[in-house]
C-alpha cells in the first residue's frame, strides 16, 4: 500500500517534545544505548547512558530522572534486582524494561517488580519513544472519556463511535483497536504493540489478523485510497492520520 | 494415597483381629479339652470308689445285693453323677434314681467315653467301665461345663470385636504416622514440579527407608534443577546474543529510512530489511520456544477458564480472517465447561491452526471450529475443506522445518515451525495435537486434546 512517507513525519523529525524530560538509559550494549540516547536528545529530551548496575545506582543517587529505560542483562547484575531495589527505596518514576528475553514469564516478573512497560528486542525506536511518552502521560493522569480525530468521535463510557455525525457499528475488537489508535494519534503503532494490547499476544500471531482488522476499520469509517485514515507503515505497523 | 492408608489400616486391623480370634479359639479348644479331661478323671475316681464300696467280687455278687449296694452308693453321689449298670449282652440291671425315666445308651463300641443328649438332663458325658460281665456307666451333666464355655465364648466374642475396633483405630494411627512422611514428600515434590525448582523435601531424622528415599529424590531434584538452569541460561544467552545484533540492524535501518525517505527505491530496500529482521526474530523466538518447551523449562500459567467463552472469542477472529479471504466459517459445536489452561499459549496454538486452515482452503469453501467435552478430555477441532494430506504426511507435518503443502504448490510464509510449536503447547498441557484426514469429504482435521480437569492452582512465584 502506502510505502512512501512524507519527510516531515519521519522518525526523528518530530516536533520538539512538549514536555522535555530527563531519561536514564541503562543499557550495556553501547551502540544500542547510543541510538536511544540520540533519538531522545533529538526530541529535546535529556538522556544519560550508563552501562552497568553500579553506574545506574550512582546516576540515580546523583540526580533525579523522569523515566528510566532499563536493560535486564547487565554485566554486573540483573536489571530486575536493580528495579526491585529502586522500588523498595521509593523511586516512583516510570521504568520501561528493554530486554532480549521475551518470555511471558519474564514480562510478568518485570511488571510485578514494578516496571511500567516491557519492550522486547529487537524493537523499533519509534515504538520505544511512543511508549516512553505514553508512560509519562499516564503519569500525568490525563485520560479523557471522549476521543476525537477529525470527524471521528468516540465515547469510551457509552462505547459508541460516530463518524461525521453518523453512528458506526463496531465489534468489541474493532472498538478496542480504534481506541488504541485514537489514544496514540499520529504515532506509529507496531504490530507487536497492537497484538500485545488487543490480543494480549506476546508472540507473532502468524496471521494477517491485524491487517484484516485495520482494513475492516477503514471500510467502516469510510476511508478511501487517498485518504486512508489509518496509514500503513511498511515493515512496522500503522498510524492514524 | 488415600487408598494406601485405607489398605494399611484394614490390613493391620485384620491381622490383629485374626490373630486374637485364633488365640481365643485355641484357648477355647484347650479349655474344653481340659474340662472334659477333668470330668473323665472324676468319673474314673468315682469308678474306683464304686469298686471299693462294692468290693472286688462285684461281678459275682447276687443281683439284688448288687442293686442295693449300688443304690446306696448312688444316693451319696447323686448330685454329681448318673449311674447305670448293664450286662455285656445289654440288659440294664441298675439305673440311679436321678436318671428318672432316661436310659443311658450303650455306645461303648465307639470308645470308652462319649457325649449324648439325654432329655431332660441336657448333654451328658458318659464313661463306661467294664467289670467282668458288668458294664458300669457313669454320666456327668455337661451343663455347668457348657455354661463356663458359653461364658468364655461370650467374653471371647466381645474381646474379638473390641480388638477389631481398637486395631482399626490403631491401624489408622499407624498408617497416618507411616504415610505422613510420604504425604509430605508428595506435597513438596508436587510444588517442585509445579515450578518451585529451588525447594527441597526436608530429610527426616534417622537413616530409615523414608530418609533414604528423600535423599535420593532430593539429589534427583538437584540434578534436574541444574539441567533446567543450564537450559534457561543457554536460552537466555542465545536470545541475547542473537537479538542484540538484530536490534542494531533494525535501529540502523530505522535511521537509514528517515535519511532516504525521499528516495522510494531506497526506502523499499530498507523496508525489505525490516521484514528480514522481523522474520529472523520470529525464527529465533520459535526455535527458543521449541527448545524450552521440549526441555520442560517453559512455565505454564494455567488458570481455569470458561471454554465456551474462550472458543467464542477465537471464533470471532477466525470469522474475520475467513471473511477476508472469502471463506465460510462456523463454530460447529461449543460445549460449556471450565478447564485450566494457559490462555496465551492455547490462543497461539489455535491461531496457528486457523491460519493454516485459512491458507489451504480454496475460496468459496470453509473451515469450522468445534469444542467438545469428552469425559476427562477437552477436544478442540479445526476442520477444513482443503485438500487434506497424503497419509504419510499426517505425522510429518509436526516435524520442524516441514512446511504444509499449499494449494498450487506455493510455499508457506513461515519457517515450518508453527505446527511443531503447536504440538509442543498441547503436550506441555499434558495433551496432544493430531492431524487426520476427513472421512466425509476432502479436508484436514486438526484435533487438540487436553486434559479437562481443573487442578488446584499451583502457587506461582
Amino acid at each position: 500500500m502506502d510505502c512512501r512517507e512524507p519527510p516531515e513525519s519521519g522518525l526523528f523529525a518530530h516536533a520538539a517534545a512538549a514536555y522535555p524530560m530527563k531519561v536514564l538509559i541503562v543499557e550495556d550494549e553501547r551502540k544500542v544505548g547510543q541510538f536511544i540516547e540520540r533519538a531522545l536528545t533529538e526530541q529535546s529530551h535529556t538522556a544519560r547512558l550508563v552501562g552497568s548496575c553500579a553506574a545506574a545506582r550512582d546516576a540515580l543517587a546523583e540526580s533525579a530522572y523522569d523515566a528510566v529505560i532499563l536493560d535486564l542483562g547487565l554485566p554486573d547484575g540483573d536489571g530486575l534486582d536493580l528495579l526491585r531495589e529502586w522500588r523498595s527505596a521509593g523511586f516512583n518514576e516510570p521504568v520501561l524494561i528493554l530486554s532480549a528475553r521475551d518470555e511471558v514469564e519474564d514480562r510478568i516478573l518485570g511488571l510485578n517488580r514494578g516496571a511500567d512497560d516491557y519492550l522486547a528486542k529487537p524493537f523499533s525506536l519509534e515504538e520505544l519513544l511512543a511508549r516512553v511518552r505514553a508512560l509519562l502521560r499516564r503519569q500525568a493522569g490525563t485520560k479523557s472519556t471522549q476521543l476525537a480525530h477529525g470527524e471521528l468521535r468516540m465515547d469510551l463510557l457509552a462505547r459508541t463511535v460516530a463518524n461525521a455525525g453518523r453512528p458506526v457499528e463496531l465489534t468489541s475488537r474493532e472498538f478496542a483497536l480504534l481506541e488504541l489508535f485514537l489514544q496514540n494519534r499520529g504515532r506509529v503503532l507496531t504490530r507487536t504493540l497492537i497484538a500485545e494490547r488487543i490480543w494480549e499476544a506476546h508472540y507473532d500471531m502468524e496471521t494477517n489478523l491485524i491487517d484484516v482488522y485495520v482494513r475492516r476499520l477503514r471500510q467502516k469509517l469510510g476511508a478511501t485510497e487517498d485518504k486512508p485514515l489509518i496509514r500503513t507503515v511498511r515493515g512496522t505497523g500503522y498510524q492514524l492520520t | 494415597m488415600r487408598s494406601m492408608s485405607r489398605r494399611l489400616t484394614l490390613g493391620y486391623a485384620l491381622a490383629v483381629t485374626v490373630t486374637v480370634v485364633i488365640a481365643l479359639a485355641t484357648g477355647y479348644w484347650l479349655l474344653e479339652h481340659a474340662l472334659l479331661g477333668n470330668l473323665n478323671q472324676l468319673q474314673e475316681a468315682e469308678n474306683i470308689e464304686v469298686v471299693q464300696d462294692l468290693g472286688a467280687d462285684m461281678a459275682t455278687m447276687p443281683e439284688a445285693e448288687l442293686v442295693r449296694k449300688l443304690r446306696a452308693h448312688a444316693a451319696a453321689d447323686e448330685d454329681l453323677f448318673f449311674f447305670q449298670v448293664h450286662e455285656a449282652a445289654g440288659r440294664v440291671i441298675f439305673r440311679s434314681p436321678s436318671l428318672g425315666d432316661s436310659v443311658l445308651p450303650d455306645l461303648s463300641p465307639s470308645g470308652p467315653s462319649w457325649t449324648i443328649v439325654l432329655p431332660p438332663h441336657g448333654r451328658v458325658y458318659v464313661s463306661e467301665f467294664v467289670h467282668g460281665h458288668l458294664h458300669l456307666q457313669i454320666g456327668s451333666r455337661l451343663g455347668p461345663t457348657e455354661q463356663l464355655l458359653g461364658k468364655y465364648r461370650q467374653v471371647g466374642a466381645g474381646l474379638a470385636v473390641a480388638v477389631a475396633i481398637v486395631s482399626l483405630g490403631l491401624g489408622y494411627g499407624i498408617s497416618r504416622l507411616a504415610l505422613g512422611s510420604v504425604r509430605d514428600i508428595r506435597a513438596t515434590a508436587q510444588r517442585i514440579s509445579a515450578g518451585n525448582f529451588g525447594e527441597r523435601i526436608p530429610v527426616p531424622p534417622g537413616r530409615d527407608e523414608v530418609a533414604e528415599l528423600v535423599r535420593l529424590l532430593n539429589s534427583t531434584f538437584d540434578r534436574l534443577q541444574a539441567a533446567l538452569k543450564q537450559v534457561r541460561q543457554f536460552s537466555a544467552d542465545a536470545s541475547h546474543e542473537l537479538r542484540t545484533p538484530l536490534t542494531l540492524v533494525r535501529l540502523n535501518a530505522e535511521r537509514l529510512r528517515t535519511q532516504v525517505a525521499a528516495d522510494p527505491e531506497a526506502t523499499a530496500t530498507v523496508d525489505n530489511l525490516f521484514e528480514a529482521v522481523a522474520q529472523m526474530n520470529r525464527l529465533i523466538e520459535q526455535l527458543l520456544f521449541l527448545a524450552k518447551a521440549e526441555s520442560g523449562v517453559l512455565p505454564l500459567a494455567r488458570e481455569a477458564h470458561d471454554t465456551a467463552q474462550f472458543i467464542t472469542a477465537i471464533g470471532e477472529d477466525a470469522a474475520v480472517l475467513a471473511e477476508d479471504r472469502g471463506l465460510r466459517f462456523a463454530i460447529e459445536r461449543n460445549d460449556a465447561g471450565r478447564v485450566a489452561f494457559d490462555a496465551h499459549l492455547l490462543r497461539q496454538l489455535l491461531f496457528n491452526l486457523i491460519s493454516n486452515a485459512v491458507s489451504v482452503v480454496p475460496a468459496g469453501r470453509g473451515f469450522t471450529l468445534a469444542s467438545q467435552r469428552l469425559d476427562d478430555r477437552w477436544r478442540i477441532e479445526v476442520r477444513d475443506e482443503g485438500p487434506g494430506l497424503p497419509a504419510g504426511q499426517l505425522e510429518q507435518v509436526f516435524e520442524r522445518f516441514v512446511q504444509l503443502p499449499r494449494p498450487g504448490g506455493g510455499a508457506a510464509g513461515g519457517h515450518g515451525l508453527g505446527l511443531a510449536i503447536s504440538r509442543g503447547i498441547a503436550r506441555l498441557h499434558g495433551g496432544d495435537l493430531r492431524a487426520t484426514n476427513r472421512t466425509d469429504r476432502s479436508g484436514l482435521v486438526m484435533a487438540v486434546d487436553l486434559p479437562a480437569e481443573v487442578p488446584p492452582a499451583p502457587a506461582r512465584t
